[in-house]
């Protein structure tokens, strides 16, 4: 193995740099590129401002003339926040790492440089703005101990740390044991849930308590937060060197027997692709994990939003929940509808089925969902709050009748491949583009708004979303037809797109 | 099944990848096509199964347009590359997706299966646990060929067949693909570098070079010499430069 030194990091930095310039160059045309780059200063700038200002932002609204205790008492779940964004929304540093692979670099090189350029991002850049701005305005200005207000920013930046190489290694649970990732997702969700049901505030107490020592300066906490920070990037280094190791071995071999789903099998060709589909959304594992993302969403996303006082009862977090919680797996799997069959579509247009067959699957399984989500998110809605059982009941016949066919007008503007068995992350970005981030304004607006707008008549409201479900459902042959031949139009661009690696 | 090119070609990036102005294969035919990397083999190949659209031109399989009539997709079986596996099944799976597709009848499934048996000989047809992801490149690939063969559609359509196949294997898809011509009169069109087997196995076969049928010839015992003698040429060595 050659030991390239330095120079190697220089040149992985300088691959890295340039792949993102493409990637950005490529993907999108200049005026969307402009208006990137304008939201990117924008909200650059609103949290400098933001954090200069906050003092001045807080004693307008709540009246109070310090607010470091304030931002004490939540810094902790500020980073549990992020956190969970930055799981949804990043970059697995293992995905980045594999096309590096077969070349003569050590693997524990790779591993430190992809740890340390996951800090390279804006779910970093962002809070560091609004952080820094903060601390030099409000904490360095105020506090009476120059060391304490040091320390105060150097925990911060240790919790972003730990939050960086934590969600590494979250990630790459995921990918290697689905039913550990979920344990820890279900464990950390009652905790924080029980804690803020119950009143007792442990979190921000502990939070406050942290943050409060440092301020004085206090050494021995610092030393915690550091030896913290060192351990999540033990872990989480240690898991990415397991993760490439297994990256490289073929998917499967496990040898099982394969069950065969025979009562759909007999329903004709559009029975025959509905079991295909299951079967690879079951036996692959960036499909799987989709899945999971969605019972994740129509479950314990569903509770937390119900849960939290104050939120839980505003119209639209109301309408939101009942959108996401028959129609989280529609809307989750539904934008990759003709991607996930990336991998093996000329073959099965090579086959004798019709576009219209194709499309009928795959409309049953989005509709299928709405209702296979409705029955399992039941029992919460029954047990938290049954006032929002109607809600719930309209918003899965909307979901089956408009969403769905939302998201398959979406799904076949899909050009881009997707990797079955590449899982990265929940949302690795591959297959998505710009359009797939817009369509969620007439996806979730219209609804939560008829909703919003009428809060008087809700149960009215309720009904005339289920009825423009019930209208989607009942067009929904022509609708087939309609979509048929879209799909015939636009086949050979999809092909052509989806032969691109 | 008939094959007819009228004025087919397809440019990519203002590049003409395929040029065929008329062509007609005979039912029953085997219609071996050989060239260099780039020639435009899988591009004539995928025209044939509309899987890329032509710039000019049709292509009439049996009386039927490809792109309007889609009738002959019923009678046509394929295997260009690993695109054509749908590697999370196992090979029982992806057998009986195709048998249902192609309404193979229930009682003559693993009849038509059995021939095949012996070309890969590493699980038992109705009892193979693995799948296809899990197989090595090569038993993938016969499982794809099977695929396309054993409904005993009127057309079969390959590309590369033998690469990556161990000798034992190419010999036996070689008697697979004469026994299928011989026995039901299916129409091969085969795509290969290996000229040595499809000379053998061929009734005709079209040199393609950039994109253009530049010899057509019917096979005879001199075949291979003449293409050996073709491919030896200086010619080929010219580098094409784009306009």
């Amino acid at each position: 193995m050659p030991r390239l030194g330095f120079s190697t990091y220089v040149l992985l930095a300088r691959h890295q740099l340039l792949g993102a310039y493409r990637a950005f160059s490529e993907r999108s045309n200049a005026a969307i590129r402009v208006i990137l780059a304008v939201m990117a200063l924008y909200f650059g700038y609103t949290l400098t401002v933001g954090g200069w200002r906050f003092g001045q932002i807080v004693f307008y609204i709540l009246e109070i003339a310090q607010p470091t205790q304030l931002v004490n008492d939540y810094l902790f779940a500020s980073a549990f926040s992020l956190f969970s964004l930055r799981f949804l929304f990043g970059k697995s540093p293992r995905f980045r790492a594999t096309p590096y692979l077969h070349l003569p670099i050590h693997r524990k090189r790779l591993v430190r440089y992809f740890q340390v350029s996951s800090l390279a991002s804006l779910h970093n850049l962002y809070p560091l703005l609004f952080i820094v701005s903060y601390w030099l305005n409000e904490v360095r200005r105020i506090n009476p101990v120059p060391l304490g207000s040091w320390l105060w920013l150097g925990g911060v930046l240790c919790i972003l740390l730990m939050s960086t190489w934590l969600n590494g290694w979250l990630r790459a649970v995921l990918s290697n044991q689905a039913r550990l990732f979920a344990l820890i997702v279900i464990a950390a969700w009652l905790v924080i849930g029980v804690d803020q049901v119950l009143g007792t505030f442990v979190i921000n107490d502990l939070s406050r308590s942290t943050f409060n020592a440092l301020l004085t300066g206090d050494l021995t906490t610092m030393a915690v937060l550091v030896g913290l920070t060192v351990g999540a990037w033990l872990v989480s280094s240690r898991r990415l060197l397991r993760s490439l190791r297994h990256s490289e071995s073929a998917p499967g071999g496990r040898g099982k027997v394969y069950r065969d789903i025979t009562l759909l099998q007999e329903l004709g060709p559009v029975g025959q692709l509905v079991v295909l589909e299951i079967k690879m959304l079951w036996r692959n594992r960036r499909p799987r994990h989709n899945l999971l993302l969605s019972t994740i969403f129509s479950t314990l996303y569903v509770i937390a939003l119900l849960l939290t006082p104050g939120l839980g009862d505003t119209i639209i977090v109301q309408s939101v929940v009942g959108l996401f919680a028959s129609g989280g797996f529609a809307l989750n799997y539904g934008q990759l509808m003709f991607a996930w069959e990336s991998s093996f579509l000329d073959g099965l247009l090579a086959r004798d089925i019709s576009a219209s067959t194709i499309i009928r699957a795959k409309y049953l399984i989005l509709q299928l969902s709405c209702v296979a989500f409705f029955a399992l998110s039941l029992p919460i809605f029954a047990i938290l709050r049954p006032e929002l059982i109607l809600l719930h009941i309209a918003f899965t016949v909307y979901n089956a009748g408009i969403t769905s066919l939302l998201m398959m007008v979406l799904a076949l503007t899909n050009r881009r491949r997707v990797e079955l068995w590449r899982s990265g992350s929940f949302f690795n970005y591959e297959g998505f583009s710009f359009l797939h981030w817009l369509w969620i304004l007439p996806v979730a607006v219209p609804p939560v708004a008829l909703i919003a707008l009428l809060p008087q008549v809700q149960a009215q409201a309720a009904i005339l979303i289920a009825l423009l479900g019930l209208f989607g459902l009942l067009l929904t042959p022509i609708l087939v037809e309609i979509l048929a031949d879209r799909f015939n139009r636009n086949r050979y661009a999809m092909l052509s797109g989806f032969r691109t690696r | 099944m008939t094959v007819e090119y009228h004025g087919i070609s397809k440019s990519y990036d203002g590049r003409l990848a395929l040029s065929v102005p008329e062509l007609r294969i005979e039912a029953g035919t085997v219609f071996g096509l050989v060239g260099g990397n780039g020639a435009g083999k899988t591009t004539f190949l995928r025209l044939m199964l509309d899987l890329l659209q032509a710039d000019s031109g049709s292509i009439v399989i049996d009386g039927m347009d490809i792109h309007t009539e889609p009738g002959w997709r019923a009678q046509t079986g394929s295997f260009l590359d690993e695109s054509f596996l749908i590697d999370f099944l196992t090979a029982d799976e992806l057998f009986r997706f195709n048998a249902r597709l192609y309404n193979v009848p229930e009682e003559s499934y693993f009849s038509r299966l059995q021939p095949f048996q012996s070309f890969y000989p590493d699980e038992l047809f109705g009892e193979t646990r693995k799948l296809i992801r899990e197989m090595s490149k090569g038993n993938g690939k016969k499982i794809g060929l099977i695929a396309a063969m054993f409904c005993e559609p009127r057309l079969v359509v390959l590309d590369e067949p033998f690469a990556m196949l161990d000798p034992r294997s190419q010999i036996r898809l070689k008697q697979l693909i004469i026994d299928l011509n011989r026995r039901l009169g299916t129409t091969f069109i085969i795509s290969s570098h290996d000229l040595h087997h499809v000379s053998e196995i061929s009734s005709r076969i079209a040199i393609l070079e950039h994109g253009q049928i530049v010899r057509d010839l019917q096979t005879t015992a001199e075949t291979l010499t003449v293409l050996r003698a073709y491919f030896e040429s200086d010619h080929l060595t010219e580098i094409r430069r784009d306009p």
